[in-house]
């Protein structure tokens, strides 16, 4: 980058300052010429700086308001004060999970534009065999205190937001992208019920199970989170 | 980064130049103008800091603060926005940098009219004129 400050007439105080901030960017560097449009300078002081910069994009971490999972297997039970969310495939075993976070404690505008937008979960019992699980936008609210299997279940959009994959001996956390649900979420200013989380193949003869820690969970650090990056 | 410019006259023009990488543009101000006519000099030489204000992912307009006071009182600040491609997407100003009581750095905000938008934005730039 070249900076040429042309005072040609400085001796009438007049410096191509002007120039400097407004033909700089077109002229691809800081070069002002003799000739340039000026502005007076009637002082002795002009300062200048240029650098590269962003703007900086807020960012907001959720904690969990309620999470749970249900299990086909055990029908009447409740597991929202279980330390674990658990999801599983197998015929007549299925197990899924239910998260909400609060984020209406982030206070985003409704104009604000969502960058990323990650549902985080701290994995507990991996599976045997790598397995993908899917997360679906819940539309309908649950209780974390008394869902069950058999309890009518919260409905939620039948399209995928994200799928995330994990091995018998990888990852220490599993991330989803949400974004796009936390933009319809700000967008609309609409409540956000959260997430159902399931196996992408649910059925099957083989036994594949997950657990991850949940908001009850005594380790903070362990505990679900929704971290969000926008622009207000 | 910021570089020191040195004054050279030659024939009754006065050039300054200085060059420098782009990957090391991290910040360049006019310290030290001159001339045999005079001096120009800048009324703060330890940086200025930025805070953006932004709506619907545009923005509305640029805090700066870290104005060296009462060094800068009374100057006009102005500024410009520009992508990667340095192109112009915004600017501001001026705006005078007001006169107050005491000694603590100043800070004015510029209202950017042409919101650009936030994410486009790669660079600033701010010049002061006076005091």
């Amino acid at each position: 980058m070249t900076l040429t400050v042309n005072a040609r007439s400085l001796g009438s105080r007049r410096v191509a300052a002007a120039a400097l901030l407004l033909g700089l960017p077109a002229l691809g560097g800081l070069c002002v010429g003799g000739a340039a449009a000026g502005f007076p300078v009637d002082s002795d002081h002009l300062t200048v700086v240029s650098r590269p910069e962003s703007v900086p994009a807020t960012s907001c971490t959720a904690a969990a308001t309620a999470d749970t999972h249900t299990d086909q297997q055990d029908r009447n039970t409740n597991f929202g004060t279980a330390s674990e969310l658990r999801v599983g495939a197998r015929n007549a075993q299925v197990k899924r999970t239910f998260i909400t976070f609060d984020l209406a404690a982030c206070a985003i505008p409704s104009g604000a534009r969502v960058l990323s937008a990650s549902l985080r979960l701290h994995v507990a019992t991996r599976p045997t065999q790598p397995r993908s699980y899917d997360v679906h936008r819940l539309t309908g609210g649950f209780v974390e205190s008394t869902l069950t299997w058999n309890t009518a279940q919260p409905t939620s959009a039948t399209s995928v937001t994200s799928s995330s994959t994990i091995g018998p001996t990888t990852g220490a956390t599993l991330t989803w992208d949400v974004r796009s649900d936390v933009a319809r979420f700000v967008s609309t200013q609409a409540t956000s019920h959260g997430w159902l989380l399931r196996d992408a193949t649910e059925s099957g003869p083989t036994l594949y199970q997950a657990a991850f820690s949940s908001r009850d969970h005594a380790v903070v650090e362990r505990r679900p989170l929704l971290v969000i990056d926008y622009y207000s | 980064m910021r570089r020191r410019l040195a004054a050279a006259v030659a024939g009754g023009t006065l050039v300054f130049c200085v060059s420098a990488s782009a990957s090391s543009l991290g910040g360049l101000d006019v310290s030290n103008l001159a001339s045999g006519a005079g001096v120009v000099v800048a009324c703060d030489d330890d940086g200025l800091s930025t805070s953006y204000t932004t709506s619907a992912g545009k923005v509305t307009a640029v805090t700066v603060s870290g104005i060296a006071d009462p060094g800068c009182e009374g100057a006009r600040l102005s500024l410009s926005l520009v992508t990667n491609g340095k192109a112009q997407i915004g600017s501001g100003g001026p705006v005078v940098v007001p006169f107050d009581e005491g000694t603590a750095d100043d800070s004015v905000t510029v209202p950017v009219a042409t919101r650009p938008d936030v994410s486009a934005i790669a660079g600033v730039h701010i010049v002061m004129e006076g005091p």
